[in-house]
């Protein structure tokens, strides 16, 4: 069982401190997630962790540092660019390559290329490759040692909806079979199916880390919704208990500081019928946009004052002493779907670290 | 450290352009050695004229052929690394700096030392058959001048080497070996005739091309030996001039390697 562990990660470019005495542990058997603003120090932090970029701090996997690995890629994988290949180098070459510096046989070259679905294209060259296909022989790479760790920058992009959901599935098997997966993505709603658990930077400083739902909890606040053909007594029943009950345009009314079995006593007391009650919870998206707000590098200013959300917003939860905040702040939302991450529950991971074939690419057009 | 090794075995093997570089290389120097062979195919080829057909005139060139090739191969070594992004591969299948780079130069030190001697074999097979005759191969200057021809060329490819890693732009790296050798140097010979320049005018055999240049001497005694007074002074013997041409190259190797240790990738 390995675990990552990175302490007081720091790396300055010139003035600018890119990350800033960052320490957070990875947990193996879970799928851990990467998530910061762009601009947060996320690919810094990775490069940080595999001795690529120079900086303070140290990370080791399963109590060694990565440059004290003598076969690196049979204990860690690390895809931390997507079509980082020589483009004339076939991809069963490039793979060759890297087998080659870590005693790793040729059939297992062939066996990963299967199980990326690049099998076909083997003996291409990688400049005729899809940013898709170059995603896939990243994941190839990473996967060729069979490690025990996996970190992965951005593994997503330039992946079909196939191919996203099979990453997905892959790498929750992977981390079901008790192994480390680390993965950045700026994809939340991918990240809210994927992670199991979270660490969140803005602006190289730690955020939160913990699990998906506990972030969100702390992040934000529990609303309940309230439907009813008598606003009216319901309102005033709310305010005389000091709840903060807002109606919306559609009808129901928002109300917050108390759970739905508070507000159905409240409502039952006051003799008000009601049409619905339940309990809303903020999507990840939503947590995430609250807990870094003010944490984003590089904000867009659209027709306005960029909302002040506030990266202060750590509650505690996993927040290291001396770290932001723990002032809670109210969630700023409003309706939305039930929280992403709830979705969760129902995607149990294979039991397999290879649960079945990858899916066939079908990018075979750009051969 | 052999890991290493076998990765960039492998690396350098699965280039075409290693092998384009190569064979151009090769070619042209078999054609220049073909041409002298068959300019001479009536006379009777002396040892001193055989070190020239068998090293593609390398003495007379501000560009050897095999060796600017191998220069380019060897700046390849690195600049490809960083133009493509594959040193983030190099770094994490093998995340021990010193044993990348030392792997580098035995590599593309052996690979240069191989296309040196199959060119020398090669300009003597088609010198030979041109001219009609079988050249002198280790007799007399010819042999001398072969093995410094060997050690020239593998020099060449560390000093592309060094280039690829401190530039890690193979543009500007190429560039800059081509004009140091046909425009920076002659130029300097050119100015140091000037009488105001006589007190360093002997420095100019040891800027590093003239220099690695004199190593596949063979016409030339005073090159060869050393000692006799030229134009430019005193003319270095052809080891000094190799050890000059060898400390030019480390000079630029160790900053090189320093850099790459410091950088990040």
């Amino acid at each position: 069982m390995a675990r990552i562990e990175a302490v007081n990660l720091t790396k300055r470019f010139g003035a600018k401190l890119a990350v800033n005495s960052l320490s957070f542990t990875v947990e193996p058997g879970v799928v851990t997630g990467f998530l910061g603003p762009n601009g947060a120090g996320k690919s810094t932090t990775m490069r940080l962790m595999l001795g690529l970029t120079h900086g303070e701090g140290t990370t080791t996997f399963d109590g060694k540092h990565f440059r004290e690995l003598r076969h690196p890629m049979r204990h860690v994988g690390a895809v931390l660019e997507a079509k980082a290949f020589h483009p004339t180098r076939t991809a069963r070459n490039h793979l060759l390559m890297l087998a080659a510096a870590n005693g790793i046989p040729t059939s297992r070259v062939d066996e990963v290329l299967e199980y990326v679905g690049l099998a076909e294209v083997s003996r291409k060259r990688p400049k005729t490759f899809s940013l898709g296909m170059g995603q896939r022989l990243g994941l190839a790479c990473a996967l060729l040692g069979d490690p025990h760790t996996l970190i992965l920058d951005e593994p997503a992009n330039g992946l079909d909806p196939q191919g996203i959901n099979w990453l997905r599935e892959f790498l929750k098997s992977y981390a079901a079979s008790g192994r480390t997966v680390f993965v950045s993505s700026h994809l939340l709603s991918e990240m809210a199916l994927m992670a199991d658990r979270l660490v969140v930077i803005g602006r190289g400083r730690l955020i939160a880390s913990g699990s998906v739902d506990e972030f969100v909890r702390s992040v934000t606040e529990v609303s309940v919704v309230v439907r009813t053909p008598q606003p009216e007594p319901l309102l005033d029943a709310l305010h005389r208990a000091q709840l903060r009950a807002v109606p919306q345009p559609d009808g129901a009314i928002v109300v917050t500081g108390a759970d739905q079995a508070r507000v159905g006593e409240l409502a039952f007391t006051a003799g008000v019928m009601l049409h619905e009650l339940s309990t809303k919870s903020a999507t990840l998206e939503e947590a995430f946009l609250e807990a870094t707000g003010a944490a984003q590098e590089f904000v867009a200013q659209l027709g306005g004052e960029h909302s002040p959300g506030s990266v202060e917003a750590g509650s505690g939860w996993g927040v290291p002493a001396g770290g932001p905040g723990a002032v809670p702040r109210p969630a700023a939302h409003g309706g939305g779907p039930q929280a992403a991450a709830g979705s969760r529950a129902g995607v149990s991971p294979p039991p397999a670290v290879r649960p079945a074939k990858g899916p066939k690419h079908r990018a075979g057009g750009r051969r | 450290m052999i890991d290493a090794v076998r990765y960039e075995w492998v690396r350098i093997r699965t280039l075409r352009s290693t092998y384009w570089l190569t064979g151009l290389g090769l070619l042209l120097s078999a054609v220049i050695a073909g041409i002298i062979g068959w300019v001479m195919r009536d006379d009777s080829i002396s040892a001193a004229w055989s070190g020239v057909i068998l090293t593609g005139g390398s003495a007379f060139s501000p560009l050897p052929f095999t060796a600017v090739f191998m220069g380019i191969v060897g700046i390849f070594s690195f600049g490809h690394e960083f133009r493509h992004g594959t040193i983030l591969a190099t770094l994490t299948a093998v995340p021990r700096r010193s044993f990348v780079v030392v792997a580098k130069c035995l590599v593309i030190a052996a690979w240069s030392f191989v296309v040196a001697v199959v060119g020398v074999g090669l300009n003597w097979t088609v010198g030979s058959v041109v001219a009609g005759e079988s050249l002198p191969l280790v007799r007399g200057v010819a042999g001398a001048a072969v093995v410094g021809f060997v050690c020239f060329v593998v020099l060449w490819g560390l000093l592309g080497l060094g280039l690829g890693s401190l530039l890690r732009n193979v543009p500007a790296a190429v560039v800059l070996l081509l004009v140091f050798p046909l425009i920076v140097e002659p130029l300097i010979g050119t100015l140091a005739m000037l009488d105001a320049l006589e007190p360093i005018r002997e420095a100019v055999h040891y800027l590093p091309f003239t220099a690695g240049n004199a190593m596949s001497e063979s016409l030339d005694p005073a090159a060869i030996s050393g000692g006799t007074t030229s134009p430019f002074g005193d003319t270095p013997s052809r080891l000094v001039s190799g050890l000059t041409f060898t400390a030019w190259v480390a000079a630029l190797l160790v900053p090189a390697i320093a850099l790459f240790h410091k950088r990040d990738s």
